[in-house]
């Protein structure tokens, strides 16, 4: 069994607002502040993947992301997760990157491995929410797909996906290979590595792959996204303007509110 | 004539007593090799550096029985007079053995009467009566420490009791036969003696002589060839663990080397131990001064320190040469984190150090347990969820407030605070170290301010590091990730030695003590003050000026990290003393007795699952002081107090406040 | 660019407040472009949703037949979708952030070649030298982005409870169509096994009015059973911030934010939470946030339209009260 999972690092989204800055062209977020984390539904994508393989006692898990060299890291706490293999491509050699250039990128890289049984993406990234990159590779390998995957199973010859619908959850049965984008859930936040892993992670060598060797040309991974200009990038300033109930006391306060909320026709 | 007795007076075949000691010896010696042998199993360690100091220690706390004195000092008093009694008792002893094997007559004259009578005579008495004590303390008041009750504990001080008395009985019956000239320097003995001549002849009197001599010398025997098999052998443990006892600062648990490969990471078998830990297992006496004293134990959690010290030294009894004369094979050991040690038992200690502060005989129980942290957090990355969080907040940001939405700069807003990133040249005398919940915590940042505030109004030149500080690691290290503790503290190393920092102030224990006494393991070495210290040296160099102030009735909580881990217990005292009108008082528990608010060793991180809530105990024990103002000098402390004072108090309006806030406050 | 398309799926759902509002989008944006709106049915739509596409503002509606639209999959809806495109024509198809939406938008895009934009909340067409403008908030709502997309095809889908709803005209003709889709199942096989509907006690968290929050504030576990008598008071819904359900406080079912939920109630009262953007993004669509928290730096202040400034364990009791007080008096009046 041969399960892929997609990574992407990014700039820690968690840091406290007051410290978000956009970098001096407005274009993207200013690097220094954040460090680089791998994207949360990633990690919950390399443990549903992990999960997998415990279940079935065997099975090899390969991580591939594309990045600057610094997405070295992502890929390491990976390897320190107990992923097999993890590999790198390089963004910078691509220009121009677009969702379908992404896709396209990783849909070349996998077909250079054992064939997988299962790909697993996070739902979105945790920067842009591009939120389609997954249905891409399924597009490229014409397999089925489903979105918002919590716990896989194998089931014989089918996967069995457990997936969160409009109103609760759905099980999925979908014949091997499949290509799932997985979402957060109770059972699949990422465990926490063992020291011991993570020191014989940090030993292990990552291949770095280039445009040359997945046989791409760098300008063919241009699509249609690439068309969408980014007219503006802002951060919000909020205008709403708080009003703090005051009061002489609690009993004051509880008041006022409860006059202002009969006002706006909640009681 | 000389004064000096007849030795082996109304005894013949004395030639018995010579085998039945050689058969004493050699099960004696079979007992202590049979422990020599285990102790062996632990990794080396260098307890026999600093000789000096060492030997200062034993005779301190060893032979001068400091911590037993300190505390339940009638239960040490009564062990003291066992102690003396047969420290002399076994002298007088040696000296018979001198004077008729060796044949150098010192058993005579004014030797023979003011120590070999009477001084023995005197100390006999006194370690009777702590006998006596020590039975109706264990048979009659009960305390709780010393549950349960085993058989053995009746068998020692019988034995012991039947010892002394029959000495006394033979000695009596002796002066009384041979019409001992010189019985008044005896009193004791003499006093017996007369009262069996009242009632028997001189021929029963010898017979009895006779008898009481052998019996009496066969309970010695057994007792002695007894000692290590029992609890008897802290005789020898217990000074051989005050000795070797670890002479580094208290506060700083021992460094692993994470460079080496096949190095175990923690405690999970009795081999990953030093052999000091192996050693101290054997100390214990099961006095339970640890347990009563523990913030878990008083709380009803699973952890027990006395319970974890005899729960290690059964596995150590049960595996390795059990029975057999073959050498104890290595592999043997069993888990021990698991089976035999929980893993909540692991998780419920706050890491205040109380029990190894009332442990009389050095038993570290800190490490052991930090140990196996170590291994279940490194090895197994098995630990409690809340810690997951906590870790992983660590790893990604620094700090170990998930979810915070402050930014370490934000308590700067209004005053004139820079960090050093934004003037690298700036000039300072100190580095104010924040700390994470000084920079993140919304009641934290109010102390924050206050010790600006006040060093600015002290006229001292501070730096600040503002958002290139990263938490010092001491969670990390206390839950046991080691790992994650070195990476933070390599951090701030560089960053410190960047900034040529070479004194730092910081308003958190644990940060303090982590700087002071763990960054050197690291290569960091700075000269690191608490704000009590440093606030308090600017008083007396009047730099900063107290003013008549209602400050009112306040008591002082020792932080565990401050008090007992580096023994500051006056300056946040002499601080608060400086502010006329501040009426203070001491809680029950207080300095190297403080009870623990339950914040340390990860708790400040996770919730309490099991039994009562540690902030709540020791709020009610500071409330019982009637003061308005319960003063801290700790950012966890402050967090567990003010939330504990609401939960046990919320009619009252008493208040909890840091030393600087109070400051402060009372020199508006 | 003037055709606009509305995707909307028929799949054991009534027609409701996601297909108006993506309806309502629509309709705006067709204004803008001065263009039509597509109402494109599929997967065996009742009767009713025709008359209600046209009531809000349906030019046409398009039924796409055919015996592979007869259960929901994935990539044979999506082969669909693209078969009726090609015939009808559409330059904008816009979806919503359903299940379904999250897969169809864009594996129909990739197969008619269209710029993809997803979770996006709001889109317009006044847009100099012609396209559309589409409103997308990025890293966990700190920052907005206006996208330009002036090449079609374009597909947008829309987050749930971000759009206005136009108001509902009665009586409104329109052209309805039936194209026949011929695409067969593709290869693999993917099939609904099981469905399980979460069972929420009371009010759903989704559909509730009024939604009362609480967080790390709280200290406890035990500490929401107040919360719980205001909601019954209140006739609200129950909801938590990340930080209390990861303490264990709260089941997760409960939480509201980037990774949990997304609502939009008309009243939101936020108890002991600080704001972070990562729970804001979650309640970006509330018409009234109320915040209660005794920090006054909360971050959360400086997003509510009322706070108040009190410990929430003297503060919550007696505004039961003084809310109780209202309603008796309202009752007796």
């Amino acid at each position: 069994m041969h399960l892929v999972v997609c990574l992407k690092q990014i700039l820690d989204p968690e840091i406290p607002s007051s410290d978000f800055k956009l970098d001096t062209q407005a274009r993207g977020p200013a690097e220094g502040i954040a460090s680089f984390v791998p994207s949360i539904f990633d990690e919950n994508a390399l443990e549903v993947a992990l999960q997998v393989r415990e279940a079935a006692g065997a099975g090899k898990i390969t991580a591939i992301s594309i990045g600057p060299d610094s997405a070295i890291d992502a890929l390491r706490k990976a390897l320190s997760m107990r992923a097999d293999e993890a590999i790198l491509i390089r963004q910078g050699e691509f220009p121009d990157l677009d969702t379908y250039g992404t896709a396209r990128i990783l849909a070349s890289a996998i077909r250079k491995l054992e064939p997988a049984d299962l790909i697993l993406c996070g739902r979105e990234s945790g920067d842009w929410y591009g939120g389609q990159v997954a249905a891409f590779l399924a597009a490229e390998f014409n397999y089925p797909y489903t979105a918002l995957v919590a716990a896989v199973s194998r089931q014989e010859r089918e996967w069995h996906f457990r997936r969160q619908s409009d109103d609760g959850w759905e099980t999925i049965a979908c014949s091997v290979p499949a290509v799932v984008s997985v979402t957060n859930d109770d059972h699949n936040l990422p465990r926490i590595p063992k020291v011991r892993d993570n020191m014989i992670a940090f030993r292990k060598t990552i291949p770095a792959w280039t445009a040359k060797d997945l046989g791409l040309e760098p300008q063919s991974t241009r699509g249609p996204n690439a068309e969408l200009e980014l007219e503006k990038l802002y951060i919000p300033q909020v205008s709403r303007q708080c009003r703090i109930i005051a009061g002489d006391n609690v009993d004051q306060k509880a008041e006022q509110l409860a006059q202002q909320l009969a006002d706006l026709h909640a009681i | 004539m000389t004064p000096t007795r007849q030795v082996y007076f109304n005894i013949t075949q004395v030639w018995v007593m010579y085998l039945l000691f050689g058969i004493t010896l050699a099960v004696f010696c079979h007992g202590i090799y049979r422990h020599w042998r285990r102790w062996q199993i632990g990794r080396p360690v260098d307890r026999f550096d600093q000789l000096s100091t060492r030997l200062r220690l034993l005779l301190k706390e060893g032979l001068g029985h400091q911590k037993l004195l300190q505390r339940y000092s009638g239960a040490g008093l009564a062990h003291l007079f066992i102690f003396w009694g047969f420290v002399f008792l076994f002298l007088g002893t040696v000296v018979v053995f001198i004077h008729e094997d060796l044949h150098i007559h010192i058993m005579q004259g004014g030797f023979y009467l003011y120590f070999e009578s009477l001084t023995l005579n005197v100390f006999g008495v006194l370690s009777i009566a702590g006998i006596v004590t020590a039975l109706v303390q264990r048979y009659v008041r009960r305390p709780k420490r010393l549950k349960p009750d085993k058989p053995d504990d009746a068998i020692i001080l019988a034995a012991i009791l039947i010892i002394l008395v029959t000495g006394f009985m033979i000695q009596g019956l002796r002066v009384q036969i041979t019409h001992d000239p010189w019985a008044a320097w005896s009193p004791f003995g003499k006093a017996a003696g007369m009262l069996f001549a009242a009632f028997l002849s001189p021929a029963e009197m010898l017979l009895l002589h006779r008898t009481i001599w052998w019996f009496h010398l066969v309970v010695v025997f057994s007792f002695i060839g007894w000692i290590p098999y029992s609890k008897l052998f802290h005789v020898f443990t217990a000074p051989a663990s005050i000795f070797t006892q670890s002479l580094a600062p208290r506060g700083q648990l021992p460094l692993l080397n994470l460079e080496k490969e096949d190095e175990p990471l923690g405690v999970s078998r009795l081999q990953n131990f030093f052999w000091k830990d192996l050693l101290d297992l054997d100390a214990c006496t099961e006095c339970g001064r640890c347990e009563v004293n523990c913030p878990a134990f008083l709380t009803e959690k699973p952890l027990s320190p006395k319970w974890l010290i005899l729960d290690a030294r059964e596995s150590l009894h049960a595996q390795a040469y059990n029975g057999n004369r073959n050498s104890p094979s290595p592999e043997e050991p069993p888990p021990l984190v698991g089976p035999l040690i929980k893993e909540e038992t692991l998780w419920s200690c706050t890491t205040c150090g109380a029990c190894m502060e009332q442990c009389p005989v050095a038993i570290e129980h800190v490490p052991k347990i930090v140990g196996m942290r170590r291994h279940l957090v490194m090895e197994r990355a098995e630990f409690p969820g809340d810690l997951e969080n906590m870790v992983r907040s660590l790893e990604a940001r620094g700090h170990p407030y998930p979810g915070a939405s402050a930014s370490r700069t934000d308590w700067m807003q209004g005053l004139p605070v820079k960090s050093l990133a934004d003037q690298p040249n700036a000039e300072f005398e100190v580095l104010f170290w924040v700390g994470c919940a000084g920079a993140l915590n919304q009641r934290s940042q109010s102390v924050t301010r206050a010790v600006a505030e006040l060093l600015t109004r002290a006229g001292v030149k501070f730096a600040v590091l503002g958002r290139e500080e990263r938490c010092t690691g001491d969670s990390a290290r206390r839950i046991g990730h080691e790992f994650l503790f070195q990476t933070l503290a390599q951090q701030n190393i560089a960053t410190l030695d960047r900034y040529k920092v070479k004194k730092i102030v910081t308003a958190c224990p644990h940060c303090f003590n982590t700087i002071k006494n763990e960054y050197p393991q690291l290569g960091g070495n700075y000269e690191v003050v608490h704000h009590s210290e440093f606030l308090a040296e600017l008083v007396a160099q009047g730099r900063l000026k107290p003013r008549e102030a209602k400050t009112g009735k306040v008591t002082f909580h020792d932080p565990c990290y401050l008090g007992r881990y580096n023994q500051i217990y006056d300056a946040p005292r002499n601080l608060l003393d400086s502010l006329p009108g501040a009426e203070r008082s001491e809680p029950e528990w207080n300095r190297r007795n403080a009870l623990c608010c339950g914040g340390g060793g990860g708790f400040s991180f996770m919730e309490e699952k099991r039994g009562t809530r540690m902030n709540q105990n020791r709020s009610r024990q500071l409330l019982a002081t009637g003061a308005d103002t319960i003063a801290v000098g700790c950012p966890f402390c402050m967090i567990m107090l003010e939330d504990g004072v609401k939960t046990a108090a919320p009619e009252q309006s008493v208040q909890v406040r840091d030393i600087a806030e109070v400051w402060k406050a009372a020199t508006e | 660019m003037r055709s606009v398309v509305a995707v909307l799926i028929a799949d054991h759902n009534e027609f409701g407040r996601t297909e108006i509002e993506v309806l309502s989008a629509g309709v705006r944006l067709a204004e803008d472009l001065g263009g039509t709106l597509t109402a494109v049915l599929l997967g065996e739509p009742p009767a009713s949703f025709a008359p209600n596409c046209f009531s809000y503002g349906a030019n046409r509606v398009a039924v796409a037949e055919g015996p592979v639209l007869s259960a929901y999959q994935p990539i044979a809806f999506s082969a669909a979708i693209e078969q009726v495109i090609r015939t009808i024509g559409g330059d904008v198809l816009l979806f919503p952030s359903t299940t379904s939406g999250l897969e169809l938008a864009p594996l129909s895009g990739h197969k008619l070649g269209a710029s993809v934009v997803m979770d996006a909340v709001g889109v317009d067409g006044k847009v100099d030298g012609g396209g559309i403008r589409i409103h997308k908030p990025v890293f966990g709502g700190k920052a907005q982005s206006l996208l330009i997309a002036r090449k079609v095809p374009i597909v947008v889908a829309l987050r749930m409870r971000s759009i206005a709803p136009v108001a509902r005209q009665e009586n409104t003709p329109g052209e309805i169509i039936k194209v026949p889709v011929t695409v067969t199942s593709p290869a693999g096989t993917w099939r609904l096994v099981d469905r399980n509907v979460e069972q929420s006690e009371g009010l759903r968290l989704e559909d509730a009015r009024i939604v009362v929050s609480g967080g790390r504030g709280l200290g406890g576990k035990e500490n929401f059973a107040c919360l719980e008598e205001l909601s019954r008071v209140l006739g609200a819904a129950l909801g938590a911030s990340r930080a209390a359900v990861d303490l264990g406080w709260v089941p997760s079912t409960w939480q509201i934010g980037q990774t949990g939920k997304k609502i939009a109630p008309d009243l939101y009262l936020a108890v002991g939470i600080s704001g972070a953007s990562q729970h804001m993004v979650g309640i970006a669509g509330a018409k009234h946030i109320v915040a209660i928290n005794k920090d006054d730096k909360a971050p959360i202040f400086q997003m509510a339209e009322l706070g108040v400034i009190e410990d929430y364990r003297e503060f919550i009791p007696k505004l039961i009260e003084a809310v109780k007080k209202r309603k008796t008096s309202a009752t007796t009046l």
